[in-house]
This record gives structure tokens, C-alpha cells and sequence, in this order.
């Protein structure tokens, strides 16, 4: 601040020791110190008829006011009225206002006031001086005014840039989409001076416009050539300078195939000239942060995921391995102690091996079924619709059910007729053996599991009801995921049993419905509502 | 140990219970049944069975755990069983003290043989024995000799180390580093090339076929075993 202070006197020292008009050259070279501040729009622009009307008046203010004085105050005095009214001009208008208003001040004050009076003529060297005071007070006071005003000017504008670019930030922040992060680049790019902004994507050889700010801004050939180089260099496409031909746009290719983001400086770009370009490098780069951001955060994300798939897959895996291999350890072992130690087994003990090896084969069997079926429902079931009785693919299921396990009883209510649906009768006695099996797995072999099955008027209601130990209100909800087993259970399974059922019955456009306890207090019901014909859900 | 041996088998599947019961006592061994860690804990220390086949995962204490609270008061020779087939876990128990693991699904002619190879009495002291036999080798302690069938066989006297070490657990399973802290010392047991290397010139001068290696057989990603004949 200090040394902008100082540089700030010496140029100012510099003018008044080549006043009263210093060359536009020696202006410049003054000005070095202030190469970063906007090129000046204020004080080498043109003055406008406005400003002129206001010195004019001013000025003619003061001669008005200055014949009223005459006779009362001593004639040279008069000149500082007229000074007032230069600076007034000039801090109000500038510099060449300033000094316009000097000339006029002095013509005025030369013509009506300065013997001879009514002519121009200069006969004393006091009305070259008084001229002199006049033209450098007009144009000190108009270059300082004007640079203030210009640095004020600057000022704002780079408050403005600043305000704008903190909200950018602020919008970046709070964007997580790269789509989002792109259109906020995007209206900030064309909001810095009016501009307008496009965002291209490459489809495979094609490039197409994403967005574009105003809305619907179409692009000319050389356009998009500029663009297809930009991203075809992955660099950076300068728009040709004014009046060239080429592209009006600059281009710039996002990292990571996010396509092409292109601007135009707009109306309001001549004010802010030096300031704009910066404000957008800043925009540009501070946006592709933020995309880069994404992506990492995007990028753990997913690693994150996978790293939660690969470990609920090993979970599974070594799940799967333990109820794959301990039937298979028991067939196995049985066979082979049945093979190798033979006669040396009792017939009692070589009964039970045999019994064992049968049951562990059918409860592989089971699991490598349940696999299978969820396969076939995760790829999406082929659904084989056809007319079938509920009642009857009910009591197909009982029956399997009894003879897989032959100590427990199941009851089987159903009508004789009205029972008929729409659905797949394989898929439905699947879902409903699972149920079952779950319902028997569950209970003691003294207790009763029943399956009833009724018509109703939009369909059928199958329910599945034991007397179990009833399932904790805590795992409830969780039954029909898959893997899930219950804390306290110690029987064995995939955990995948009832989520099939559920998945079958789904797919019918059917629901189903766990109550545990049931409405007698005890036991676990499952309600199943089938409608009369299933429309597949998807 | 008169008579049968006993044989705890603590497992929480019913149905391996159940064919190992059957099988086990048609082998001439007495069956005790444990499907817990406690359980077995409480076995060990009122009923002193002979030897202890250890399913790793269990309802309530991990094997692993049984078999670090067991070996802090027993000596009883543990077979691991487990349907864990990682090496890791195998490599654990055998480091906590087990003697011997028998991956799910087994055959009962491949348990059988380890339960005879870790019930088999403890090779004479291979400190006062002058001679040990593996296959057809004879390995002369004293005389740092080996010889198939009156044929002396050259070895390092690293190599030699190895093989009296292997010979001295015929039919049990030896850690990496079980061996290497044996031949080269604790400061080596992560060098598992060493060995590699070692096992390598041991099989070109002992084994008929040293590709298919039968004296000395390789358990994946554990260690190595020295086996008796067949």
C-alpha cells in the first residue's frame, strides 16, 4: 500500500512538473506503476457530450456569478471562480473534460472579464498566468479525479469479481455431481461480463453441445473445429483476436473425458478488460478442482463399495463353504468308513451311517437347489403362467415336506375347489416348501405345523403357521433377507429359504406377511395373498 | 493308555459326530462327544482322553481358543478338523500347539492315519535312537549317514538336519517355520525359500522320482510332511 502510495505521488510529481498538458506518451510512462490496474477507460476516453453540457454550465455558472461580483471584489479574485468551477468540472468529469473546461474558463474569463473586454486578445502577462493556473488546475484535478474514479471504479469491479468468485466457490462446495459442477462453471463463465458459455460432450466422433448459456447459442464451423482441437490436444483453444477470423469462443478440454467447456467475453467485457480473463482462469481452474474432487471422492466411493462387496462376498463365500462341506464331509466320511472299515461296523452302525449319508445328500441337494433358484430370481424369473389350483400345488408341497421330514406332523386344510390361479405352479410349490421347511427347521417335532389354504374374492390366502419358539420382534423385519439367520438358532441353512419364497411370490404378484407370535400367542404365521391372475411384477 | 485309546471329539455338527462315532469306535478307538469349547475344556480335564479331534468353529469358543487354553495344561495330541480351508488357520492351530489337521470333507482312511501317526508312540527319543527309518532310507544318527538299502546317499549337513527332523514326525505335519526355526534358528522363520531351496536338493538325492516326491510330501501354503510307506 505504502509503495502503490508513493509510486502513486511520483507520477502525480511527474505531472506537474510537465504541466500543464503532459504528452500521452510521458502520461503512459507515468502510468507503468499502475500497469495493473484497468486500462484506463475513464481518462482516455473520449468526453461525452453530457460532461461537456456540464462544464458549459458550470463554467457559464461561474461568469454569471463572477459578473454579479464585479465592482465588488477585485477583478483577479474572479479567477478563482472560475478555478471552482474547472474543479468542480473535473473531479465531476475527468480529464478531458477538465481540460476543456480550463479552455473555456479561461476564454469566458479572458473575453468578458479581462481588458480589453470583448476580445480575446492577451495583453498582460498576469492573464497568461491566470491561463496557465487554470489549464494545470483543470488538468491535475481531472487526472486525479479520473484515476480515482477509475481506481474506485477498479475497485468495485474487482469486488464484484471477487463477490462472484467467492460464490462460486460457495456454489462448487456444495455441488457433488460433475453435471452440476459443469453448469455452475458454466454460468459463472458467462455471468462475468454478460459473455456466453458451452459445454461440449464427445460422442464418440461427434461433438455435441451439453449445455449453452444463453440457452440454445448455436456454434459456427470455426467454432467447432476450435473446440474438436482443443479437445483433441486435451490443451487449451485461444479465440482468435477481434476482427480475425476464427473462433469467437476460447475452448478448453475438462480432464477425464468430461467433455469441453467453451466461453465468449460479452458486452460488459470492455469495462472490466483486465480483469475478466483472470476472473475466468480462476473460474476454469478452481471448476476443474472441484470436478477433480468429485471424481476422487467418487472414486473412493467406489472403492469403498467394493471393498464392502468383496468382503459381504467372502462372508458368503466361506458361509457357502462351511454348509456345502459339512454334509459333504459327513457322505463323504461316511462312505468311506463304510468302504474301509466294513466289516468292522456293526449292522446297527453301518444302518445309521447310511441314514446319515442319505439325509446329508438330500439337505445338500436343498442348499444347491436354493443356490439355483437364487440365480433364477436374481437373472430374472421365466415365468411359466398357467391355470393351476393353489390348493392342490399346496398340498404337493405338504407332501414333499412330510417326506423330508418324517418325524413332524403338518395338517392341510384346503377347499375343494375355488382355488384356481394364474401363476407358475413349479415356482409356487418351491416358494411354498421353503416356508415349510423354515416353519419345520424351527419348531420341535412334537408341535403342529399347519397349512391352510382359502379363496377369497380377489384371490388365494395360503398361510404356514407353527408353533415355534416364535421369531424376536428385533429380527423380525430382517427374515426375508438373504443370508440372514437368526441369532439364537442353532439350525443350519443359507439363510437364502425364505428370501426365494419371498422373491417367487413377488414375481407372482403375490405378498407375503410374517406374525410372530400369531394372534393365539404363540408361533410364527406366514400369510400369503395370491391374486387370481398374477401379474408379474417386475 | 491301556487298552482302546480314547478319542475326544468335540464338533457341533451333529451328523459328523454321528459317522465319526460309528467309524472311530469300528477302528478300536472310545468315542467322547463335545459340541462346545466348554464342553470340551471340562472332557480334557475330568476324562484325560488319548487324543482330541478340534472342530475350529464352534458355537461358542473359537478352536483355536480351546486348543490355547488346553495346551497351557495338556499335552494331548489335537487334530484340527475345520471346513476352513485357509491356510491361515491351519498354519494358527498347528503354531498354538496342535499336531495335526485334517481339512473338511475328509476321507476316514486320511483321518485314521493321522490319529495313528499322532498316537504312535514317540519315536524312541530320537536323541538315544542311533537309527531312523523313512521308506527305505536308514538314517544313522551317529555316523551322520544315509543309506537306502546299504547305498550311502550324500547330504549337506543341512539337508541332513532336515531329514532327521522330518524322519522324527513321520505322518505329521511340520510348519514352515516350525522347521526353519529348528534348521536355521528363530531369526529365520520368514525365510520360507531357504527351505523351499533345501527340500528341493533333499528330494533330488532321496526320493526315486523326486517330481513326485513320497517320502517327503508338500502341504500347500503349511509346511511339509514326512510320510511312513504305502
Amino acid at each position: 500500500m505504502g509503495l502503490w502510495g508513493l509510486q502513486h505521488k511520483d507520477s502525480i510529481k511527474t505531472m506537474d512538473s510537465r504541466a500543464p498538458v503532459p504528452k500521452k506518451s510521458s502520461m503512459t510512462d507515468g502510468l507503468d506503476p499502475f500497469s495493473g490496474l484497468p486500462e484506463a477507460s475513464g481518462w482516455r476516453a473520449t468526453p461525452r457530450a453530457g460532461s461537456l453540457m456540464v462544464a458549459i454550465g458550470v463554467v457559464g455558472l461561474a461568469a454569471v456569478l463572477a459578473h454579479l461580483l464585479r465592482g465588488i471584489v477585485p477583478a483577479p479574485s474572479l479567477t478563482l471562480l472560475f478555478l471552482v468551477a474547472v474543479l468542480v468540472v473535473s473531479v465531476s468529469t475527468g480529464f478531458w473534460t477538465g481540460i476543456a473546461s480550463s479552455l473555456l474558463a479561461f476564454l469566458v474569463y479572458n473575453f468578458f472579464f479581462v481588458e480589453p473586454l470583448h476580445t480575446f486578445r492577451v495583453a498582460e502577462l498576469e492573464d497568461v498566468l491566470a491561463l496557465a493556473v487554470l489549464l494545470a488546475a483543470g488538468a491535475t484535478t481531472g487526472f486525479l479525479a479520473g484515476r480515482m474514479r477509475e481506481e474506485a471504479d477498479g475497485a468495485k469491479a474487482r469486488a464484484r469479481m471477487l463477490g462472484q468468485l467467492a460464490g462460486f466457490t460457495a456454489e462448487l462446495a456444495v455441488e457433488r455431481a460433475p453435471a452440476a459442477i459443469i453448469a455452475v462453471i458454466m454460468r459463472h463463465l458467462a455471468q462475468v461480463d454478460g459473455g456466453s458459455a458451452v459445454h461440449l460432450t464427445v460422442d464418440g466422433e461427434h461433438l455435441g453441445i451439453d449445455q449453452a448459456i444463453p440457452p440454445d447459442t448455436p456454434l459456427d464451423w470455426p467454432e467447432l473445429q476450435a473446440a474438436e482441437r482443443a479437445f483433441r490436444r486435451g490443451t487449451k483453444e485461444s479465440r482468435t483476436a477481434p476482427g480475425w477470423a476464427g473462433s469467437t469462443y476460447t475452448f478448453l478440454a475438462l480432464d477425464h473425458g468430461m467433455g469441453i467447456i467453451g466461453y465468449r467475453p460479452g458486452a460488459m467485457s470492455q469495462r472490466l478488460e483486465g480483469l475478466a480473463e483472470p476472473l475466468r482462469k480462476t473460474i476454469l481452474q478452481q471448476g476443474q478442482v472441484a470436478l477433480e474432487r468429485v471424481r476422487f471422492a467418487e472414486d473412493v466411493a467406489e472403492a469403498k463399495a467394493k471393498a464392502e462387496r468383496e468382503a459381504l462376498r467372502a462372508a458368503l463365500l466361506s458361509s457357502f463353504s462351511h454348509d456345502l462341506k459339512t454334509p459333504l464331509a459327513t457322505i463323504l466320511g461316511g462312505v468311506t468308513s463304510l468302504r474301509q472299515l466294513g466289516d468292522a461296523l456293526g449292522p446297527e452302525a453301518r444302518a445309521d451311517l447310511l441314514l446319515a449319508i442319505e439325509e446329508e445328500a438330500e439337505r445338500l441337494s436343498r442348499y444347491v437347489g436354493n443356490l439355483l433358484h437364487m440365480t433364477r430370481l436374481k437373472a430374472g424369473l421365466d415365468l411359466r403362467l398357467d391355470w393351476i389350483d393353489a390348493g392342490d400345488v399346496a398340498h404337493g408341497a405338504v407332501m414333499r415336506a412330510r417326506h423330508s421330514f418324517p418325524g413332524h406332523a403338518i395338517a392341510f386344510h384346503a377347499p375343494a375347489s375355488g382355488t384356481l390361479i394364474h401363476a407358475d405352479a413349479v415356482l409356487l410349490e418351491q416358494a411354498l416348501f421353503n416356508l415349510i421347511d423354515n416353519a419345520l427347521k424351527f419348531s420341535p417335532a412334537t408341535s403342529e405345523t399347519t397349512v391352510s389354504v382359502q379363496a377369497e374374492a380377489s384371490g388365494v390366502r395360503i398361510t404356514v403357521s407353527d408353533d415355534g419358539p416364535g421369531i424376536p420382534e428385533s429380527e423380525l423385519q430382517h427374515i426375508f433377507e438373504p443370508f440372514f439367520r437368526g441369532a439364537q438358532t442353532n439350525a443350519s441353512g443359507t439363510g437364502l429359504g425364505l428370501t426365494i419364497a419371498r422373491g417367487i411370490l413377488q414375481a407372482l404378484g403375490g405378498t407375503i406377511e410374517a406374525e410372530s407370535p400369531r394372534a393365539s400367542g404363540s408361533g410364527t404365521a406366514m400369510h400369503i395373498l395370491l391374486p387370481l391372475t398374477g401379474s408379474p411384477a417386475s | 493308555m491301556n487298552g482302546r485309546p480314547t478319542i475326544l471329539v468335540v464338533d457341533d455338527e451333529p451328523q459328523i459326530q454321528r459317522f465319526l462315532r460309528h467309524s472311530l469306535e469300528a477302528s478300536g478307538y472310545d468315542i467322547l462327544l463335545a459340541d462346545s469349547g466348554a464342553a470340551a475344556l471340562r472332557m480334557i480335564a475330568g476324562k484325560m482322553p488319548d487324543l482330541i479331534i478340534l472342530d475350529l468353529g464352534l458355537p461358542d469358543l473359537d478352536g483355536k481358543a480351546v486348543l490355547g487354553q488346553l495346551r497351557q495344561t495338556s499335552e494331548v495330541p489335537v487334530i484340527v478338523l475345520s471346513a476352513r480351508d485357509e491356510e491361515a488357520e491351519k498354519i494358527a492351530s498347528l503354531d498354538l500347539g496342535a499336531n495335526d489337521f485334517v481339512a473338511k470333507p475328509f476321507g476316514i482312511g486320511e483321518l485314521l492315519a493321522r490319529i495313528r501317526a499322532c498316537l504312535r508312540p514317540r519315536q524312541p527319543g530320537a536323541s538315544s535312537a542311533e537309527t531312523l527309518h523313512l521308506g527305505d532310507l536308514a538314517i544313522h544318527l551317529a555316523a551322520h549317514r544315509v543309506e537306502r538299502t546299504g547305498a550311502l546317499i550324500r547330504l549337506t549337513p543341512k539337508e541332513f538336519d532336515l531329514l532327521v527332523l522330518l524322519s522324527g514326525h513321520v505322518g505329521r505335519v511340520l510348519t514352515h517355520r516350525q522347521i526353519l526355526t529348528k534348521i536355521w534358528g528363530p531369526a529365520h522363520v520368514g525365510d520360507v525359500a531357504y527351505l523351499r531351496v533345501l527340500i528341493g536338493q533333499l528330494r533330488q538325492k532321496i526320493e526315486i522320482n523326486p517330481s513326485e516326491p513320497r517320502l517327503i510330501v508338500t502341504e500347500p501354503g503349511v509346511g511339509y510332511r514326512a510320510t511312513a510307506d504305502t
